[in-house]
């Protein structure tokens, strides 16, 4: 519809989006935001905690570290979650019963916070984690396949992690003593920056409803790595967690990245409220973000390498200056960073002229870590 | 004639007073009942072989009532003639007989008996004698005096109820809105949508005045003898094709009971600029006070506070579900086939109901009953085709209009990836209108739309309306009149996609009705009294969700179908306690009963209706009557004339509506769906009081109002948020009952002719909403009142008309706005990997305010009434400023970061142009 409607409009090459800037009279807010799902499987359980802030704020999240939370069962059963940074409480393994209900209490700054009783509910475990290349780049799919027991909701999050390298691996380098301008010859190639590791995590909701379909199926993409995009220029991998959610999470989740993903178009809905399923109990009247599913969670991991999905196009950018090897060019060009030589002396075997680059073409640090991951090949 | 004319001066030769007559004449026997003298002749010529001589016209008015058995001929003629001035000279040598009126015919007949005999033969426009092949009124007819009804002997003093029809001269089509008064301005009335009227005068000499859109004033003179029909033809006003004329009722606005009506013709609507040239009923209706829209893509629009779907549009009595084209750029009605369009917003008719804030009544021309005529128009959109003429010459004519889009040059424009791509609409429009004779009329109209789109093949789009009426009018006499009104109206809208195999499905939702309805009108001396009855039967089709390719895994989903009958039964009386004091009183009683077959759920009480608190679903059989609702509405309206160009009127009514759309979005969106009241959704009510006042200056020439109102509505449906619309079982549980109150204070300043002429109008006006009760659910802003999505207090426009020659005209019209209700970011948060925004309470802030200019250029051709077709040129430019008045405004996580934008959707200048031929 929103297509559309969009299409309709470029038709007659009329619409134009403007930047809006806010109202300046807008009230300080500072309510309780809680992301998290708490793992009744196997695994960690992690709770974000953290308040909402003012837009014109200059911090990006005001993380709630002094906060006492812990799970508590219908049996009076009690876990506590531990503040490990950022505002993020962990339990390392929680055992839960799956008979009962559990809720979620929270503490801070003298107030309290509670969640209604949540039943645990099963979750399918990921069948495959698959990709397919198209022209706009590769889709990764998650496959479960639901059953009686299983609610027909489901919530994914992904880590993804990849592996990239510099453009180039020099073998020069300024001469720093005596004179700084000269540059010398390394015999071999520096490879200390030039393989390193990026990682990202999900920012998007990507939940999914089979309540529609006759079986309970599900063939979802989670994301798309865009076509020539760096992610994918050497080794790849994601790590898609899958979630089983209520109805009743789904529908809060779906109107949360309605409001705040997909607004925008003549036809879609004026933004909603967001009633969760946590109360302040000190002050009921205070607004609560978040809604506390708790959920087995099911994890799966894949690779990429480039070589599979050639051709890729990824290209960083980068390219050679070629310069005379002189203190003169070289000050004059601003000492750029030295890659190759391009003409040496036959005589001397002086370098007379060189390549040089963009220190980002051959230092990864720039754009990643040297750390590789635990789990990478 | 002149042969008539020569026998009769020879005849006096040979004539002798009727009293002298000697005996031995023939004896006849006649019985008839309120005959024509032709009748009564050629019966009397039949007995007595005598032949009869008289002037038609003289004797237009009597109607002989008589009863005689073998008597001799002049008892019979004394007694036909009793009471009047009619004489009769029986020569029974010659065998024949002259009639005469005013004197017996002797040698003192005056002068000038035959010359005033002779004049305005060819003008008359009795019905019954009438020229029907006169094309222009001669001035003289304004200074003839018209004698009607039988001459009695009762002496001077009584009323009398004349009526019949306003006519135009040339296409013999009636009038409505035609305003008709005494010299004094104490007796009046408007011709209806037929160009019926009737009216009550004095016994003796009346002189009536006629004024309407568009034509020529004009007056008749007449002589009231006793009840009668006169049938008024008039002129078009030639000189002022490009005038605006906003009011047919000079001095009708001052003086009729209706408040907060507004009408508009055609002639008015076409010189507003519109958006690609187009004339567009609906856009003008947005520039009169108290009517607005949510933004420029809807034609839904918003009456004193009122959601759109508590307007009831009517066209030619047919209930027009979605009255859009094009996601709204163009209104659904061709304006070539429509003649005028009322609005009633505060004061609405008994015979009326169903909707909470107005009814717009859009009726199509009848068709030229003289000739074919047609006309044909280009646009840079669409183009449109009509002709008209009559079936059977004075007695059938039709008119059928037909539009269509041209947009495919405009997707060629389109980059290939979109080349499969198709948006187009068409309708048709067809009337066809039948005089039995002049007491039965016969109307047929039929109206059909469709719109589709598709792109790449992939998702498929389309809506249409269907419309049929039939409508019967029946005069019993000049004291009773009746009109029948049977139809059918559907509205339909399907979603399909085909391209994803596993999800191809097709969405379809629709509603049909079946209504019938009689409405009867008894004129009395100083009453009108209308009453009638009206039904409606309903079939809707809430949503079908199913499979459209063989491999998919869609579960077929089918909403049970919603049956449901409203019936209503109204009387209403307009009294004129005296010249000065005119009350309108109505009440209508509506009963609704909600039908099966259908599966009820029931809710526990006193908690909130959501799916878990539902108690039982019990199934209901076809037929069976699941919920009843009826109850009474009140319509009063007092008017007071303080002088003749001031006057101050008050109303009250109260409205019920048992359909209600259903749509989160602000404005009338292809997808909305509706719904009829059921056990759980109760219907909505509403009621108004409102004051208004009215003054003309100038002669007349500008008209000044000022009309405020206070409005409440009870049970308007308003959303969860979040909720589900399309294909929910369980409806109920996604909307609630609030409450709403709507007030506000209208000041209009119209000056309808004059080389300049045009309209202003200030609007400031409030509708808010209260959603408190905790047992239906979620407190919308904590149970205080909220601004509707469409609550838009300051409202001007400014409409104008400037005309150098005839020819030539330039329309300027600007319009000012409070930008709408939104709801926006307050904060922002981090959840799932992302900033996100935290929203404020309901419609808390304002998008930026609204300003648009519109100017357009008509350019006429010639005026030469012999040639064969006359060409015009509309030039224009839609949004002069060029201004980006924001649609929506909406927030958008992007990177990590929440970004705002205005979304607008003319950004720019449009120009346009539109050539139209009329044959």
């Amino acid at each position: 519809m929103k297509k559309l409607f969009n299409v309709f409009l470029a038709l007659l090459a009329l619409s134009c989006k403007d930047s809006y800037d806010l109202p300046v009279n807008i009230p300080a807010t500072g309510y309780l935001v809680v992301d998290g799902t708490i793992n009744s499987g196997q695994g960690a359980t992690y709770i974000n905690l953290s308040k909402t802030v003012r837009l014109v704020d200059s911090f990006n999240v005001n993380y709630v570290t002094n906060a006492i939370v812990t799970v508590e069962g219908e049996d009076n059963s009690k876990f506590t979650l531990a503040h490990k940074s950022n505002g993020q409480y962990i339990n390392n393994q929680l055992n839960l019963n799956r008979a009962i209900k559990y809720r979620l209490r929270i503490r801070s700054d003298n107030k309290e916070y509670l969640s209604s009783y949540i039943p645990v509910k099963q979750s399918p475990a990921i069948d495959s984690v698959n990709w397919e290349k198209t022209d706009n780049g590769v889709d990764i799919y998650v496959d479960a396949k639901g059953n009686s027991n299983t609610s027909g909701y489901y919530r994914w999050d992904y880590d993804e992690d990849w592996e990239f390298t510099s453009s180039y691996a020099p073998t020069l380098r300024y001469n720093t003593t005596p004179l700084a301008e000269y540059i010398y010859r390394d015999q071999s190639a520096d490879l200390t920056k030039y393989v390193c590791y990026q990682a990202a995590r999900s920012t998007t909701i990507e939940i999914l409803s089979t309540a529609r379909l006759s079986r309970d199926t599900t063939h979802y993409r989670v994301t798309t790595v865009p076509m020539a995009s760096w992610k994918l220029s050497v080794l790849y991998s994601i790590l898609v967690r899958q979630y089983s959610i209520s109805k009743e999470g789904f529908e809060y989740l779906s109107r949360m990245k309605k409001n705040t993903e997909q607004t925008g178009s003549i036809f879609d809905a004026q933004p909603s409220e967001l009633k969760g399923n946590i109360t302040c109990s000190t002050n009921p009247a205070e607004p609560v973000i978040g809604f506390v599913e708790i959920s087995e969670m099911y994890s799966k991991r894949i690779f990429i390498k480039n070589s599979q999905v050639t051709p890729w196009g990824y290209t960083q950018g980068c390219t050679l200056m070629s310069l005379r090897n002189n203190p003169d060019s070289i000050r004059g060009a601003g000492y750029p960073t030295p890659v190759i030589p391009e003409e040496t002396s036959p005589l001397t075997g002086v370098i007379t002229r060189l390549y040089t680059t963009d220190i980002s073409c051959i230092d990864c640090t720039l754009r990643g870590t040297l750390t590789k991951p635990s789990f990478w090949p | 004639m002149t042969r008539l004319f020569i026998l009769l001066a020879l005849s006096f030769l040979f004539s002798q007073p009727s009293s002298a007559q000697p005996n031995g004449l023939p004896r006849v026997t006649v019985t008839i009942q309120d005959a024509t003298i032709s009748t009564f002749v050629q019966e009397l010529e039949k007995q007595t072989k005598l032949y009869f001589y008289y002037d038609k016209v003289q004797f237009d008015s009597l109607r002989i009532n008589i009863s005689a058995k073998d008597a001799t001929l002049d008892k019979v003629l004394d007694q036909a003639f009793a009471n009047t001035d009619f004489r009769y000279t029986i020569v029974s040598g010659e065998a024949y007989v002259l009639l005469t009126k005013g004197v017996r015919i002797t040698a003192e007949l005056p002068g000038d008996f035959f010359a005033r005999g002779s004049k305005d033969t060819s003008n008359l426009a009795l019905p019954d004698f009438g020229d029907k092949k006169i094309i222009k009124i001669d001035a003289s007819i304004e200074n003839k005096v018209f004698d009607i009804g039988i001459k009695t002997n009762s002496g001077a003093g009584g009323k009398t109820i004349l009526a019949g029809y306003v006519r135009d001269v040339k296409t013999g089509e009636p009038i409505p809105g035609v305003s008709i008064f005494t010299s004094t301005g104490s007796i009046s009335a408007v011709t209806d949508q037929y160009g019926y009227y009737s009216l009550t005068l004095p016994k003796g000499r009346n002189i009536l005045n006629m004024q309407a859109l568009g034509m020529k004033d004009t007056r008749r003179q007449l002589i009231m003898n006793s009840d009668g029909k006169f049938d008024i033809l008039m002129e078009e006003r030639v000189v002022s094709l490009k005038e605006v004329i906003v009011s047919a009722q000079k001095l009708n606005n001052i003086r009729s009971p209706q408040m907060g009506m507004d009408r508009l013709n055609i002639k008015t609507i076409r010189q507003v600029p519109a958006l690609f040239g187009e004339s567009d009923i609906m856009r003008v209706m947005l520039t009169l006070p108290g009517v607005k829209t949510a933004g420029e893509a809807s034609t839904g629009f918003n009456v004193r506070g009122g959601s759109t779907d508590q307007n009831l549009i009517l066209f030619n009595d047919a209930t027009i579900y979605n009255p859009s084209h094009f996601f709204g750029f163009f209104s659904a009605f061709n304006p070539d086939v429509v003649k005028d369009v009322e609005l009633y917003k505060s004061s609405i008719p008994a015979k009326y109901g169903g909707r909470l804030s107005s009814v717009l009544d859009i009726s199509s021309r009848e068709g030229n009953k003289k000739k074919i005529t047609g006309s044909a128009g280009l646009g840079i959109v669409t183009s449109r085709f009509n002709i008209e003429g009559p079936l059977i010459k004075d007695k059938t004519s039709f008119i059928l209009g037909a539009r269509a889009t041209y947009a495919d040059w405009l997707l060629k424009l389109l980059p290939a990836e979109y080349e499969n791509s198709k948006a187009g609409f068409y309708d048709v429009n067809l009337q066809i209108s039948h005089q039995f004779n002049p007491k039965n009329n016969l109307y047929i109209s039929g109206y059909y739309s469709r719109d589709k789109f598709s792109l790449n093949n992939d998702t498929t789009f389309s809506y249409s309306n269907r419309n049929l009426s039939i409508k019967y009018k029946h005069i019993f006499n000049n004291k009773w009149s009746a009109t029948v009104v049977a139809g059918y109206d559907g509205y339909e809208y399907q979603i399909a996609s085909e391209k994803d195999k596993i999800n191809a499905h097709e969405l379809k939702f629709d509603i049909q009705q079946l209504n019938f309805k009689a409405d009867f009108t008894h004129y009395l001396s100083n009453h009108t009294i209308e009453f009638g009855v009206s039904t409606i039967n309903y079939k809707l089709n809430p949503g079908s969700y199913q499979p459209k390719s063989p491999e998919s895994l869609i579960v077929p989903d089918v909403l049970q179908t919603e049956n449901a009958e409203e019936s209503a039964a109204y009387l209403s009386d307009k009294w004129s306690i005296t010249p000065n004091l005119t009350l309108q009183a109505g009440i209508r009683y509506s009963l609704y009963n909600f039908l099966g077959p259908k599966d009820v759920n029931s809710y526990a009480p006193g908690l909130p209706k959501e799916p878990d608190n539902l108690l039982e679903t019990t199934s209901y059989g076809s037929g069976k009557v699941i919920k009843t609702y009826h109850g009474p509405e009140y319509r009063l309206g007092l008017r007071y004339s303080l002088t003749e160009s001031f006057s101050v009127k008050a109303g009250y009514n109260s409205l019920r509506q048992y359909i209600h759309m259903l749509s989160n979005t602000t404005s009338i969106s292809p997808t909305d769906i509706w719904k009829l009241s059921d056990p759980n959704i109760r219907p909505q009510y509403g009621d108004q009081f409102s004051l208004g006042f009215y003054k003309n200056y100038k002669n007349n020439t500008i008209e000044t109002s000022v009309e405020v109102y206070y409005k409440r509505i009870k049970d308007y449906l308003d959303y969860k948020s979040g909720a589900e619309l399309i294909m929910n079982h369980t409806i109920e549980t996604d909307v609630i009952n609030t409450k709403g109150k709507a007030y506000g204070i209208e000041l209009m300043v119209k000056k309808p002719t004059g080389k300049l002429n045009g309209w202003i109008s200030y609007t400031y006006s409030r509708i808010l909403l209260k959603m408190d009760d905790p047992n239906a659910g979620e407190i919308i802003n904590g149970g205080d009142y909220y601004p509707a999505n469409y609550d838009k207090p300051h409202d001007l426009t400014v409409v104008s008309n400037y005309r150098f020659t005839h020819r030539f005209s330039i329309s300027l019209t600007s319009t000012y706005s409070t930008g709408r209700p939104i709801t926006v970011p307050i904060g922002r948060y981090y959840y799932g990997g992302s900033q996100r925004a935290l929203f404020a309470d309901r419609n808390q802030y304002r998008i930026p305010d609204y300003f648009r200019m519109d100017l357009s250029m008509n350019l006429d051709g010639n005026h030469k009434v012999k040639q064969k077709t006359h060409n015009s040129w509309t030039f224009g430019i839609y949004n002069l400023t060029g201004r980006r008045n924001p649609y929506s405004v909406y927030f958008v996580s992007e990177n990590g970061f929440i970004n705002g934008y205005r979304l607008s959707i003319f950004g720019s200048l449009i120009p346009f142009v539109n050539y139209t031929v009329r044959f």
